[in-house]
């Protein structure tokens, strides 16, 4: 998961923290909207705010812990911050990678993504909001 | 307590704040970097009480390149009073929740807000804790006082900080969302849950 280059990052704090982690709420309420029955493009319209929750949470956790978030193109250089943070970060560090690997196919892709992959989005985008709660409540 | 230093209860220095810092994550990080994080205390000051830790083994200090990289040692005999030291605030939260989950009557919700609730307050600030009330249950109920009283009680034994109890009934929570009442502005933005069911999918409530 080590980035091969230096990770651009956006230096923030505990406000920005907060903030991020309202984001990550909010996000994750709209994604929970949908269920695996509802139509294919609202299914991918909820794991891509489930994405967007995940990015959000991550964003939370580096600004408490690390003091900065990712701010390149390439998620994994957040994942790989995410990673850093202590204790939780390696595992919340995978549940992102498995949720970013969602992002393009949700936001550009021309396929449907089903209902099983909008229950394993909001499984991590939960995971992910969780981890970053309990950073901020430390 | 210091809601948002609370280590400081037992670590007034800044070598608490240094530690808890580092605690937080597993990356090396120069003097410059925890003095960032750390937000108060001068750099000279940070440098002196890393220097201090590094001589008691508790921190480690590695150079990469021409800087000198600190990490926390996990494994050093003191490394699990250091975790301890930085989840105090969120063992207040754990008892909290543990006490609100035993209620009899249960509250239909429960919150922390307030300073303590972003961490930014002092050693004056109160705990400030947010109940809804669940209907019929009226305010003198004993039960109710009673479960309320030794709450406010338990956060005072537990952190020698005041707690301010703010309560409402169902129906005057609908009140306060209809008139757009500060306290759910401040509730939303700041508030962690403790109990009860989410104060945004409270009937009145919902936006």
């Amino acid at each position: 998961m080590t980035p091969r280059q230096p990770i651009r990052t956006q230096r923030c704090g505990r406000e920005e923290a907060r903030s991020r982690l309202r984001d990550a709420r909010a996000h994750l309420q709209v994604a929970e909207r949908a269920t695996p029955t509802s139509p294919p493009e609202e299914i991918k319209a909820a794991i891509s705010s489930a994405v967007l929750a995940g990015i959000a949470a991550a964003d939370a956790a580096c600004c408490q812990a690390l003091g900065e978030r990712a701010r390149g193109q390439d998620h994994l250089e957040a994942a790989s911050l995410v990673e850093q943070v202590a204790p939780e970060g390696p595992t919340a560090a995978k549940a992102f990678e498995r949720l970013l690997s969602l992002k393009d196919e949700a936001q550009y892709g021309f396929t449907d993504l089903g209902g099983q992959r909008l229950l394993a989005s909001l499984r991590q985008a939960r995971a992910l909001t969780a981890f970053a709660e309990s950073v901020l409540e430390r | 307590m210091h809601v948002a230093r609370p280590y400081t209860a037992v670590s007034p220095g800044l070598e608490g704040d240094v530690l808890v810092a580092l605690s937080r994550t597993t990356r090396p990080l120069t003097g410059r970097r925890v003095a960032e994080l750390v937000t108060h205390g001068s750099p000279d000051g940070i440098r002196k009480a890393l220097d201090r830790l590094v001589d008691q083994g508790i921190v480690r200090r590695d150079p990469a390149g021409r800087a000198l990289m600190h990490t926390l040692n996990r494994e050093h005999l003191a490394a699990p009073a250091v975790e301890a030291l930085a989840t105090i605030r969120s063992d207040l939260l754990g008892r909290l929740r543990a006490t609100l989950s035993a209620w009899s009557p249960p509250a239909v919700h429960a919150s922390l807000f307030g300073s303590a609730a972003r961490g930014d307050g002092d050693a004056d600030s109160d705990i400030d804790i947010f109940l809804v009330r669940p209907s019929p249950t009226d305010e003198a109920d004993a039960r109710w006082h009673e479960q309320r009283e030794r709450l406010a009680a338990d956060v005072r034994t537990w952190t020698g900080n005041h707690a301010a109890v703010v309560e409402s009934s169902e129906q005057q929570l609908s009140e306060m969302a209809r008139s757009n009442a500060p306290i759910l502005a401040a509730l939303r933005r700041d508030g962690i849950a403790l109990g009860g069911t989410p104060l945004e999918l409270l009937s009145g409530v919902q936006q």
